[in-house]
């Protein structure tokens, strides 16, 4: 019953950003701490850098290294490409359904060669940078944002995939999979909201 | 740090450029914060008159774009002036309010959220009670309120001081280019207590008035500082020595007396009240290095992280950080004296 409750407000979380975000986060910083602060206050945006994070860790050195590389080049190249084309993407289905079927392979142990993990990155990049795009529009700075923006996934992805590679205790992997069955919960939850026009 | 974690710097080095992007003409100025003092000149039983004094720093060479906004039921005396400073635009305005509505009042500043600049806001009443507060460009305007429990303006100096760090990014890339030079675990240490201890000796001593050095000069200085690890760094990678790399922390310690006083033009005790000092300088001084140690843990982290993964760069990459610390240093020294002239 606890857990359920927890998934439950991970989930209201992970929803939030959507509507709490439309606009580029005031750090009273400057564009670039503007743009990092508003990947970190977007639970569905760190959640997804997170999946990816873990799943490349799991998948070796190379994975990891293909991760921390693809992904923020994706995100930041769909933050400019969304800003050049007007057009922002509403956070919907689809993003969830790749998070939910990453959160299932890191609870299932799945281990990606980097040839395979590298577009799945690159993927997850795009459809979240095109989400984030709506957050710049009308922004000053928004490339300085962006560079924020790309450098906050970059270091995160690196810090999470080598975690994940690091972690050799078998309860530690054990531990490192019940986080990805809360992820793929967490979303699960917010698909169920999704179909259902709550969110 | 070690051989792995070099290229690490480039991404970084990189990544603090475009943070200055911007800011890159004058740089050191542009953390400067506001100030708007209020004076109280008479007390009558039907009215007040207060002296307003609004000091907006010049943002990126211009005046700067945050305007004040009283309160409309504040009635102007006489057209207000305007003093151009060397860096800094004096706004003064005498005003008559009504009696005991002045606590409660708002005053905006509007444009303050399009910018990084901090405005301290200082009420002086003819009975000697003073006041202050700090007013972030996340919520640009301050509701008086007389005195306010100590505890508050210790978390306002506190966020002030870390915010400052953060934002200036010639001391971070010193601290960057220390990073790269220390060896172990014993001389990082010794490196950053020493840049800590003598970057705190001049910010008080700066802060309480007893010794200052004029902007100019004091900019270029610190430029030079970063200019003179750049060859450090190279003498590094080609495994060679020097005093510096031997004893980094005296160094660190030398240069860290000058960037004390770069850290005191962030807080402004003009007008702030005398028992307030004290507190707003631990204060402001301890969220600097809260701030610089989450920067050292920051790169630490991904120092340890990219060990752990691997990653291999090619030999101009690694050589890369050195060359853009050094041509930053350089382009900064050359920029900022020529400013002097």
């Amino acid at each position: 019953m606890r857990t359920t409750a927890w998934i439950a407000s991970l989930a209201l979380l992970a929803g939030a950003p959507g509507a709490a975000h439309a606009h580029l986060v005031n750090s009273g910083l400057g564009p670039f701490y503007n743009g990092t602060l508003h990947l970190l206050l977007s639970p569905s945006d760190c959640l997804a850098v997170l999946a990816v994070g873990l799943l490349a860790g799991q998948g070796g050195k190379a994975s990891a290294r293909a991760a921390a590389i693809t992904l923020p080049l994706a995100w930041g190249g769909a933050v400019l490409a969304g800003l050049t084309l007007e057009r922002a993407a509403e956070p919907g289905w689809l993003e969830v359904a790749l998070l939910i079927l990453l959160g299932v392979s890191v609870a299932a142990g799945v281990r990606l060669p980097a040839w395979v993990l590298a577009p799945v990155a690159v993927l997850i990049g795009i459809v979240h940078g095109l989400e984030t795009a709506g957050a710049l529009v009308d922004s000053d700075g928004a490339l300085v944002a962006v560079a924020g923006i790309a450098t906050a996934v970059a270091v995160l992805t690196l810090l999470t995939g080598a975690l994940a590679v690091s972690l050799q205790a078998a309860w530690t992997r054990v531990a490192l999979q019940v986080g990805g069955s809360w992820i793929a919960a967490v979303e699960m939850l917010m698909l169920g909201w999704i179909l259902q026009g709550i969110s | 740090m070690k051989s792995a974690s070099r290229p690490l710097v480039l991404w970084l080095a990189c990544a603090l450029l475009l943070i200055g992007l911007g800011p890159a003409p004058a740089l050191a100025h542009e953390s400067q914060p506001g100030l708007l003092e209020l004076r109280q000149l008479t007390a009558g039983s039907s009215e007040q008159t207060w002296e307003v004094l609004w000091r907006a720093p010049i943002y990126y060479g211009q005046p700067h774009p945050a305007r004040l906004q009283l309160p409309a039921a504040w009635q102007p005396v006489a057209e207000p002036t305007l003093q151009r400073l060397l860096s800094s635009e004096l706004h003064r305005q005498l005003v008559r309010i009504g009696p005991e509505t002045l606590d409660g009042s708002s005053i905006g500043f509007p444009g303050l959220e399009q910018t990084i600049t901090d405005v301290f806001v200082r009420v002086t009443r003819l009975d000697g009670t003073e006041s202050s507060q700090l007013v972030r460009p996340t919520k640009p305007q301050a509701t008086l309120r007389g005195e306010r429990p100590w505890s508050q303006s210790a978390v306002e100096y506190l966020a002030l001081g870390f915010h400052h760090i953060l934002l200036g990014i010639d001391h971070l890339l010193f601290v960057l280019g220390l990073l790269v030079i220390v060896r172990g675990v014993r001389a990082l240490v010794q490196t950053i207590t020493a840049f800590t201890v003598a970057h705190s000796i001049t910010l008080a001593l700066a802060t309480l008035g007893y010794a200052s050095i004029p902007a100019p000069p004091l900019n270029a200085a610190i430029a030079l500082s970063i200019l003179f690890l750049g060859p450090e760094i190279v003498r590094v990678w080609r495994g060679q020595t020097s005093f510096t790399i031997r004893h980094p922390w005296v160094v660190a310690f030398g240069f860290g007396l000058l960037h004390g006083f770069g850290f005191a033009s962030g807080l402004s005790t003009v007008g702030m009240p005398r028992a307030e000092i004290p507190l707003a300088l631990l204060m402001f001084n301890v969220g600097v290095e809260l701030g610089q140690l989450a920067f050292v843990g920051l790169i630490l982290l991904l120092h340890r992280a990219l060990r752990v993964l691997e990653f291999r760069w090619p030999r101009w990459a690694e050589l890369g950080p050195a060359y853009l610390i050094g041509t930053l240093g350089a382009y900064w020294t050359l920029q900022r004296t020529v400013m002097m002239l």
